[in-house]
């Protein structure tokens, strides 16, 4: 739990300590706007009448929350190896670096949500959206998000670990395909029957419609309305669990093979 | 410029776009994950307006959006944020104490930059062609062409100016970048006619040289399109001037913030 504490203090450090600590609230505030701009253009241009603009932008920013915690834990690799070099010290340290990789994860999480916060203050009653929420759903949502995107985030970074090479935009393009699968920016209704089946089995999707639910008191399209929200909530934590559990066992062998291999202190500068 | 001196430039513009061009290509992964991040923020938009029930020619300017996009992120995160890395990993010392023009690094990194990005690109279209069946008209092809270059060079222009910005701040400069990342890819309306936007935001958005191009190249390409901001032909003109201007200010920009930077000795500054 030390360990877990002391990364989550680096991972605020990093985050927060390149300028004066009120731009940074500035920055927390300003930054998740950006996920969701395009949804507010579009929905507010084209889609009036579909009504669908509570979906789309609820599913946008809490898909948001769960792309800051993979991307981290995957960047964080390349980060700490090319960039500042102290992937080797994180190493020899007592905390094992999983725990180092949740914590700072942990961190911009819990930045991501204090955005999310902070925008749905005046997105509430600007756009008129519906905002019924479920407390006990929510908090118990957000941490089994946490989770599933922890769990995909330490598979990522054992990849990270075992590879000098790979670039970022590799996390780019398959949390990329998630989102297209996902149904966080339209019902995945809209696709051909085969891949609106397969939006139902990505680890994101109940999640994503759990807090959409949690936060609206709604269920607000035919995606997996055949589910309850308690059933929901069952499928989000079995994903979570089985995620987390493949995560880390895949980033303990990344760890173990890449100090074998001589990756830990490589740079390539590319 | 003496014959001497321009020589150098050119030798130093060739060196720099040969390693971003081939050293690009050594990776497979790279060429791939750009190609499929692309691809999938299209398909995103492709399904999105089919959702909202809007024409099919929505799907043309998605995919054109989807072609420009790889240029923006390559001005974003291959230019202006250059110097930064160089800086970070020590290689900005060594290229300033060398005779070479740091303009040429700068430019040698933008033409390199644009062929390979150009590879990316045209692999995003290929797909979006093939899977989405978007047909374009042919017929203004040479000019079109035109207007692509002409939004390049503006584009790259921009990218050399706040490439000088990079070279003096450090992660907060990296940060902004982060942040506005995303806001000016939409602004820009890489996927949806840039008129929508209104008269405010289309002022500010007009100075991203991606919004004027893309409404070049949807009128001349996507016979369909009538929601234009403005004639393609003062667009050219407008992304024309854009592009000396910010080669201008990018000229000057350069030195003064390299002498700038020499004085508050900010160049060997890592990690901050």
């Amino acid at each position: 739990m030390k360990g877990f504490l002391a990364s989550m203090y680096v991972g605020l450090q990093i985050e927060s300590n390149w300028t004066k600590k009120w731009v940074w609230l500035l920055y927390l505030a300003a930054y998740p706007i950006g996920s969701f701009l395009a949804v507010i253009i579009l929905y507010g241009v084209f889609g009036q009448k579909t009504g669908l603009l509570p979906y789309a932008l609820y599913g946008t920013i809490f898909y948001y929350s769960l792309s800051m915690v993979f991307f981290d834990m995957a960047f964080s690799v390349h980060d700490d190896r090319e960039h500042y070099q102290t992937l080797k010290y994180i190493f020899l340290s007592s905390t094992s670096y999983r725990t180092y990789l949740c914590g700072r994860a942990a961190t911009r999480y819990l930045i991501a949500l204090a955005g999310i916060v902070i925008n749905l203050c005046w997105l509430v009653p600007v756009l008129h959206l519906p905002f019924h929420p479920n407390w006990g759903y929510l908090l118990a949502g957000a941490f089994l998000g946490y989770l599933v995107a922890a769990g995909l985030g330490l598979a990522m970074a054992s990849v990270f670990l075992l590879t000098i090479k790979l670039d970022v935009d590799v996390v780019d393009a398959l949390f990329g395909g998630m989102f297209v699968l996902s149904g966080a920016l339209f019902p995945p209704t809209a696709f051909p029957a085969v891949f609106a089946k397969i939006a139902e089995f990505v680890p994101m999707s109940p999640f994503i419609e759990l807090m959409r639910r949690a936060a609206s008191g709604q269920v607000l399209t035919s995606f997996l309305s055949g589910m309850s929200t308690s059933q929901l909530l069952g499928r989000v934590a079995l994903s979570a669990a089985i995620l987390f559990a493949v995560g880390s066992v895949l980033v303990s062998f990344g760890s173990r093979q890449a100090q074998r291999k001589g990756y830990i202190d490589v740079t390539t500068a590319f | 410029m003496k014959k001497k001196q321009l020589l150098l430039f050119l030798r130093t513009l060739n060196a720099r776009a040969y390693v971003r061009i081939f050293g690009q290509m050594r990776e497979a992964t790279w060429v791939v994950a750009s190609v499929l991040g692309g691809f999938f923020t299209m398909t995103t938009y492709v399904y999105l307006y089919r959702t909202l029930g809007t024409g099919s020619e929505f799907s043309g300017l998605v995919v054109l959006g989807g072609f420009m996009t790889p240029f923006f992120l390559n001005v974003l995160w291959g230019v202006a944020t250059q110097l930064y890395w160089e800086k970070e990993m020590g290689n900005l010392e060594l290229m300033l104490v060398s005779p070479a023009p740091l303009s040429a690094f700068l430019v040698g990194l933008s033409v390199g930059g644009a062929m390979h990005t150009m590879l990316r690109s045209l692999a995003v279209l290929f797909f979006g062609i093939a899977v989405f069946k978007v047909r374009f008209a042919v017929l203004h092809l040479p000019l079109a062409l035109l207007v692509f270059l002409v939004t390049l060079f503006s584009m790259y222009g921009l990218g050399i100016v706040f490439s000088s910005l990079f070279l003096y701040h450090g992660r907060d400069a990296w940060r902004t970048a982060d942040l506005v990342m995303e806001p000016t890819n939409v602004l820009s309306g890489t996927y949806f006619p840039a008129r929508f936007l209104g008269v405010g935001l289309l002022g500010i958005a007009a100075l991203i040289p991606t919004t004027l191009g893309l409404d070049a190249l949807r009128q001349l390409l996507v016979p369909s399109f009538t929601v234009k901001v403005l004639d393609w032909r003062w667009e050219l003109l407008i992304l024309a001037g854009l592009g000396l201007v910010f080669a201008l200010i990018a000229s000057w920009a350069l030195r003064s913030v390299e002498y700038k930077a020499r004085r508050d000795a900010r160049l060997t500054l890592r990690w901050q």
